[in-house]
């Protein structure tokens, strides 16, 4: 009864529109063999994807609730964390599933960097990777205003000035941004546009062809250029069901430790954003931490520059490692830079995220200034109590700032 | 097809090609036109109402010395400080640095950042940090007893 209601459609179908072709293309690809090479490290791509389709589904669902106005905004998400059922479940799969994309992304593009994949022919593939991550911290940038509490408020008026301080256009793009002059209402509306529909859109036309890139061309192989491009029929690992079988237990795994974060470290929503106080120690999310405090220790036009530098290494590097090898060992010294580039990140993510701050170590406190030096705050204060004694009216020489200008 | 295209010089258009030139051209002029009003349409409209020139800040006496105040004008802050039984200054609380706002830290008489360390003298200059312009000064009178910042 059933087998001949498909038959039934299936022949209405076929009657119509080209079905066999469709199917025998659709099997094709299932069958397609990959390198032999291929593990679970090549899964980082389609969690990325999979965790893109967390973030858009429960994005719609935080659509439901939220109101992008300036009054209603803070009280809104707050709404959705306290009164709508599961609420703060919705929530927490959105904020914390963004940084875990975020996470995902970078690994996915350390292993094609170290497998040499972004090499020929593949050099747009990794090119246009590269645009994806770009519009994903735009998501970020853009998404983390929405809440529109103190930190997300003062995050954004920071990285905006930062943006206005770009040569001849930055205070164009500033005001284009803001919608104003100072971070506001407007600009909550220009964001939650982008954020919701701009940024989505053109995500999922570059990931579109990011994926029909990488199946008309293959994975690439750990051969040098040129070799060991064609899988023969046969060889190598079926995507279906080998390669799927793995992406089905990751996906899941990924999905629970999700679930657990979001259970655990609940996302906290903080005081709702207030133009006229700027709290202490604003930060931006981590993935801006390097570049954030890169910014502090050079000039805002410097700072740019500098904080740009490892963007444009990142989006030409197929272009500079042209050499044919992609196994790691046998090209060392861009993986040496490759390296090199990432431990400088994580250790100016790990100075940003640690500067201005007070801690305790070996049982003495410390006070760990913007640029991230440790001072002895037992020494500070004997210091300031034995200046209290001679006056210093201008009361300049208190904290150890550094001296006028020189952030210029 | 190759050599056939070499043969003919491309200063000769074929009614074909005027057709491709047209329709191109046409094109973009469709593209242009909707996205030059789109482009007009999304820079940001200045705030319109009218402009108050003069900011009251409240009375002499509600206002202590060595004390300051924070007042808005046209939703951005102005810092208010007393100095002296007759001294007053108002600066705009935007740091020059990255735009957070600043707080007048009574003890050590300075204007201070808490974004990214920058401190101003009561003057208004730079004293330390990144900050690469002193604050944006305003007058201030005192009419009848009352503060006021002219904010134009």
């Amino acid at each position: 009864m059933i087998q001949q209601a498909i038959s039934t459609v299936r022949n209405w179908l076929s009657d119509r529109y080209p079905l066999a072709e469709a199917e025998e293309f659709l099997e094709g690809q299932a069958q397609k063999p990959l390198p032999a090479h291929v593990s679970y490290l090549h899964t980082f791509g389609s969690l990325a994807l999979f965790l893109m389709a967390n973030q858009i589904i429960t994005g719609i669902l935080l659509m439901v609730y939220y109101r992008p106005t300036g009054n209603a905004a803070f009280e809104s998400v707050k709404f959705i964390m306290t009164k709508a059922q599961l609420g703060w479940l919705i929530r927490g799969l959105h904020a914390w599933g963004a940084n875990i994309m975020i996470a995902t992304l970078v690994l996915h593009m350390l292993r094609t960097f170290m497998m040499g994949s972004f090499k020929k022919p593949r050099e747009l593939t990794w090119v246009l990777g590269c645009f994806i991550f770009f519009t994903v911290l735009g998501f970020g940038f853009t998404g983390y205003l929405l809440p529109w509490n103190q930190l997300s408020y003062w995050a954004t008026t920071v990285g905006t000035e930062v943006a206005g301080a770009i040569p001849w256009f930055g205070s164009f793009i500033k005001y284009l941004l803001r919608g104003g002059e100072a971070v506001g209402e407007e600009t909550l509306s220009r964001f939650y546009v982008a954020h919701v529909v701009v940024l989505p859109w053109v995500l999922v036309g570059m990931v579109s062809l990011h994926i029909i890139l990488m199946r008309v061309q293959g994975l690439a192989p750990l051969d040098p250029v040129g070799e060991g491009e064609h899988v023969p029929a046969g060889q190598g690992i079926p995507f279906y069901p080998d390669h799927v079988f793995k992406e089905l237990v990751v996906f899941p795994l990924f999905f629970v430790f999700l679930l657990g974060i979001v259970i655990l470290f609940p996302v906290e929503l903080g005081e709702k954003a207030n133009p006229f106080v700027t709290p202490e120690g604003i930060k931006p999310e981590w993935y801006f931490l390097p570049s954030y405090q890169l910014l502090k220790y050079f000039p805002k036009l410097l700072g740019i520059l500098v904080s740009g530098i490892p963007m444009m290494l990142l989006l030409f590097w197929p272009f500079l490692d042209r050499s044919r090898e992609r196994r790691p060992l046998k090209r060392p010294v861009s993986v040496m830079i490759g390296t090199v580039g990432l431990l400088l990140a994580l250790f100016f993510g790990i100075v940003g995220a640690m500067s201005e701050r007070n801690v305790t170590w070996r049982g003495r406190p410390y006070h760990i200034d913007l640029y991230g030096i440790p001072h002895n705050l037992e020494k500070s204060e004997d210091k300031a109590a034995s200046e209290q004694g001679a006056p210093d009216p201008a009361g300049e020489n208190q904290k150890p700032y550094p001296e006028k200008g020189e952030g210029g | 097809m190759a050599p056939d295209e070499k043969e003919q010089p491309e200063k000769k258009m074929t009614r074909r090609g005027a057709l491709d030139l047209l329709l191109a051209m046409g094109g973009a002029i469709w593209g242009l036109g909707m996205a030059v009003p789109a482009a007009v349409y999304l820079w940001p409209a200045r705030s319109s109402g009218p402009a108050e020139a003069v900011v009251k800040v409240g009375a002499v006496n509600d206002l202590a010395v060595g004390a300051a105040k924070m007042v808005q004008s046209r939703g951005r802050p102005i810092i208010v400080l007393r100095l002296g039984a007759d001294e007053f200054k108002a600066f705009s609380a935007i740091c020059t640095h990255l735009g957070c706002v600043v707080e007048w830290d009574p003890a050590r008489t300075v204007i201070s950042c808490p974004c990214h360390a920058g401190v101003f003298s009561p003057d208004g200059q730079v004293v330390s940090g990144p900050p690469p312009a002193p604050l944006k000064a305003y007058p201030v009178m005192v009419v009848g007893g009352e503060v006021r910042v002219k904010v134009s």
